[in-house]
């Protein structure tokens, strides 16, 4: 790599690196789902071992989850403080993605300009912008990428070595590493109908990859495929809630988040490698984005991640369109404005991406600082016995700073009335009913209830609507409400 | 690797030994499991029909003479032991048959390794299945068929006509199974020829005569797909990874002449189990032959990654024995357990021999052995007919509408399972109206509990 070229990768990498970093930093707290990670990192950090057997969680149940992120987190979160390691390790990791695009472009289109283009916007791309999000997808989304990238230059003994050292992460990272393996199953179906042979290599490490995926993913989820099937897939959400996990397909939405420049030259270059040019490399990465989007599309994986994957194919994919367009400019009589185009298209993509990015980030539900103050006040003051009842998505924060039994969160494998509970947890939010309320509450074993400012936005309440001083009794002297239940029903005898 | 090789070579001199053995300790686990836990040692809904048939003997159900016998002599825990003969008497004579074939001795010690490996066969040979007497009969067809003494081939024809009796669909692939040996063995084609065509006859009477099912019985139904891979909690099915190798296989073998044969049977069988999942045992065997044929040729190639090859082919055999441990740790869990056979045995110390019970119709042959009653089951040889009765007693939601229900079939006592009641709503419904005066819980352990329905009771309040 040239000095020039190094130098200018650098600076956009410290450049993605400073703007995720004053974002993430600027935002308080973190999304709602980085809570449960933030727990499972403590726990490893002070035991050893993730919590497989919760007892806050829905009040005690068994967990399986893939730990290699938590334990890398850990890692790190013993030479800073956990919340500041959750913060700049994740963005770290999202801001070398604009290396390993750098790589992988150039590995396909040798053409540095085009690379640097593609890095920058790896960089920007909004969807990539949850920048408070400590979740395993920050580990995913790079690790998945180099793993590509180590792929594609098999033939350096190096790389194989690299790449089974990275499959091995990814395999005990997530279990959405399958969009990795279907993108190879495709790739070998559209090798095979382009008449094109697959070096033995590249077929052993598919196969090698597939095979421990299989038995990773059998050794870790075998409680939860014996119990929920084939339905395991779906991962035991409740149908009530299916859609916000894994909407429809939204043209308006995808460009906006992964902006409309890559969206349109990465449509152009699938159609340009699929039916005229014959790029081998392409083909892979083409095969990739046809992976996400059938999963996708299936709902096999959740639309944000398959969009933020196919956002990061299309940077590299954008990385031909320049390939294409410089060459073509010169061979035309504007070849001299060929020297500015670098200068223009990075201007464009540039402005094009940073405000939908600054805003994504700024649109990341987060909890308000009064909510986060309310759960840490009950950690302190409820007794260990108490089980409380927030929100769905504040599940985690009951048990991570309330150190508390919740009713409810998102991890809903191995939950046997997880519908039920999903209804009786809004009941208790929206009824206007005390008995029915006490009913729920005997039901769970519920000894507190939390009204926070993320409940009043959502419900468009103020507070329960069945609150007497005879029967709650109002703990929290705050904008946010917690009150103990004092009343039970009575047993007819 | 040369190590690796000269293991390999060990053990398939001594295949014998070593597959014998491997039998052994993998079937004795459920038995060990069971006895530490104090369960019948007998398993599985499938082994208490067959038992009750023999209660039933006559001349409609003839060919149960010999299960009949055993059972006279043998005392009900100890009759774990026929699956447990039957297995090593089929790996020894699928050795002894096997041996004289030109299949590779490596081939045939890995099919027999994950055959005894496979959850469908630890299952079948862990009850008194027909699928494995069905098995040993076939293989021990095909034995005394390529006996060199006439008289011994002239010998095959009592298991021949032992094999008719279980269903049409398995007489007729034993059928195409002879048909297909005369077709490649030249010595013996006459008699096969013949023997098939007895088969053929003793398998028509007894559809014609005996009203011999097409089909064979079914025990459990599940979805489709669930019932076929043993991880997603198939009562038995088949490893991940030989239904994963079993397609590679078929990529290997493809257009390859002999492997015709594989792939009849392959579709034969998958047709059947879309409408039979007791089939899935047959199709087990089918499979793993092809996931061989692939385990095979993976090792045999040469890999340009060598080190990939080991470790790839390392995680294929720890992957197939986790299904194994997999499945032989669900043991504990397999009906009936202990508190159901105290609970049957209550209901036979304590009820009237005429009275009908009603539960789940997992429980039917439980009952109809175990406590020596009728299940609500039995009434109704129309199953879809009883399915929708019995739908309509667990989803009444009036008392007036459950009772009458119980009323026309003469239902005395409800058998209420852990399972049953997980099923059925709590607050309202079955569970709810059993808490009126018209039941009285008289019995209950471990969850289990058995209700009585009053008509009396039903009658004052009728008045």
């Amino acid at each position: 790599m040239e000095l020039k070229i190094k130098r200018w990768l650098i600076i956009l990498f410290i450049l993605t690196l400073m703007a995720r970093l004053i974002l993430a930093f600027a935002i308080p707290n973190f999304t709602y789902d980085s809570y449960f990670h933030l727990r499972q990192v403590e726990h490893i950090k002070e035991a050893g071992f993730p919590i497989f057997e919760d007892e806050l969680s829905y009040g005690g149940r068994v967990l399986r989850f893939l730990p290699f992120f938590h334990y890398l987190i850990a890692f790190f979160s013993f030479f800073l403080p956990l919340e500041i390691a959750a913060k700049i390790i994740p963005n770290l990791l999202m801001s070398s993605l604009t290396i390993i695009v750098y790589l992988i472009s150039y590995k396909v289109t040798n053409n540095n300009a085009a690379s640097i283009l593609s890095a920058l916007v790896s960089g920007f791309l909004p969807i990539l912008y949850f920048t408070n999000s400590f979740s395993v997808e920050t580990l995913f989304l790079p690790l998945v990428f180099l793993a590509i990238y180590l792929f594609l230059n098999l033939e350096q003994k190096k790389c194989q070595y690299l790449y089974i050292a990275a499959f091995l992460c990814l395999s005990l990272t997530t279990p959405i590493t399958i969009i990795l393996l279907m993108g190879f199953l495709i790739y070998l179906l559209l090798s095979f109908l382009e008449n094109k042979t697959l070096a033995r290599s590249e077929l052993e490490l598919m196969f090698f990859s597939l095979i421990f995926f299989i038995w990773v993913q059998f050794l870790f989820f075998k409680e939860v495929l014996l119990a929920e099937g084939i339905g395991f897939i779906w991962q035991n959400i409740p149908r009530q809630i299916i859609q916000q996990y894994f909407p429809s397909f939204s043209i308006i939405e995808t460009l906006i988040l992964v902006s409309i420049i890559p969206f349109l030259t990465g449509i152009f270059v699938v159609y340009r490698s699929l039916f005229k040019s014959k790029n081998e490399t392409a083909l892979l990465l083409i095969s990739l984005a046809i992976s996400t989007s059938i999963l996708g599309w299936l709902r096999l994986i959740q639309f944000k991640l398959s969009l933020a994957f196919f956002g990061i194919i299309l940077s590299i994919l954008f990385s031909l369109f320049y390939d294409d367009l410089s060459s073509f400019i010169s061979r035309t009589k504007w070849a001299y404005l060929k020297k500015n185009l670098i200068s223009a298209a990075a201007l464009l993509l540039f402005i094009s991406m940073i405000f939908s990015a600054v805003n994504a980030a700024l649109n990341q539900e987060t909890p308000s600082d009064k909510d986060v103050a309310a759960f840490k006040w009950i950690g302190e003051n409820l007794p260990p016995e108490a089980k409380v009842a927030a929100l769905l998505e504040e599940g985690h924060l009951v048990a991570y700073y309330g150190k508390q039994k919740n009713v409810m969160d998102d991890k809903f494998n191995l939950i046997d009335d997880v519908e039920e509970r999903f209804v009786n947890l809004n009941s208790i939010f929206t009824t206007p009913l005390h008995t029915y309320a006490v009913e729920l509450f005997d039901k769970y074993g519920i000894t507190h209830i939390v009204f926070t400012e993320r409940a009043k936005e959502r419900l468009a309440a103020s507070n329960f609507q069945y609150i007497t001083v005879d029967c709650y009794e109002r703990l929290y002297e705050e904008n946010v409400k917690v009150y103990k239940v004092k009343c039970a029903l009575q047993e007819n005898v | 690797m040369s190590n690796l090789k000269k293991y390999i070579q060990h053990v398939v001199k001594f295949q014998k030994s070593y597959l014998i053995g491997l039998a052994v300790v993998i079937l004795l686990i459920p038995i060990i499991v069971n006895l530490a836990l104090g369960k019948p040692l007998l398993m599985g809904s499938e082994s208490y029909y067959h038992l009750q048939q023999t209660r039933e003997f006559n001349i409609g159900n003839f060919y149960y003479f010999p299960l009949l016998l055993a059972s006279l002599i043998i005392p009900p825990d100890l009759m774990v032991f026929i699956p447990f003969l039957l297995a090593i008497s089929s790996i020894l004579l699928l050795i002894a048959v096997t041996k004289e074939s030109s299949l590779q001795g490596e081939f045939i010690f890995f099919f027999l390794l994950f055959m005894i490996l496979s959850p469908e066969f630890i299952h079948n040979y862990s009850v008194l299945s027909a699928n494995s007497a069905l098995v040993f009969l076939a293989v021990l067809i095909i034995y005394l068929i390529s006996r060199e003494s006439k008289w011994v081939k002239i010998m095959s024809i009592f298991p021949l006509i032992a094999a008719s009796f279980f269903n049409f669909f398995s007489t007729s692939l034993i059928i195409l199974a002879l048909a297909f040996y005369s077709y490649f063995t030249k010595k013996n084609r006459l008699i096969t020829l013949i023997l098939a065509a007895l088969l053929f006859l003793s398998g028509l009477i007894n559809l014609l005569a005996l009203n011999q099912d097409v089909f064979p019985i079914e025990f459990q139904e599940q979805p489709l797909i669930t019932g076929l891979i043993s991880a997603l909690g198939a009562v038995g099915g088949i490893s991940f990874f030989i239904l994963l190798l079993a397609l590679i296989g078929l990529a290997v073998t493809w257009k390859k002449k002999f492997f015709w044969i594989a792939y009849v049977f392959l579709l034969i069988l998958m047709g059947g189990y879309l409408f039979n999942q007791k089939l899935i045992f047959l199709m087990s065997i089918v499979i793993t032959f092809l996931a061989t044929v692939a385990f095979a040729f993976l090792a045999r190639q040469e890999w340009k990654l060598p080190l990939i090859k080991n470790f790839t082919l390392f995680i294929l055999l720890l992957g197939i024995l986790f299904s194994t441990l997999s499945y032989l740790n669900r043991a504990n869990l397999s009906y009936p357990l202990a508190a159901h056979e105290e609970t049957l045995q209550w209901i036979k110390e304590n009820t009237l021999p005429q009275a009908l019970i009603f539960s789940s119709p997992e429980q039917i042959h439980y009952i109809n052995y175990l406590a020596e009653r009728r299940a609500f089951h039995n009434l109704y040889k129309d199953k879809e007919y009883a399915a929708g009765q019995y739908r309509a007693v667990i989803g009444a939601l009036q008392l007036n509408g459950l009772i009458s229900l119980l009323d026309i079939h003469q239902i005395s006592i409800i058998y209420l399972t852990p399972d049953l009641k997980s099923s059925l709503p709590a607050d309202y419904g079955l569970l709810a109206l059993l808490n009126t005066e018209n039941f009285k819980l008289v019995h209950s352990y471990q969850g289990i509990e058995v209700w009585f329905y009053s008509k009396i009771v039903n009658e004052e309040v009728k008045n």
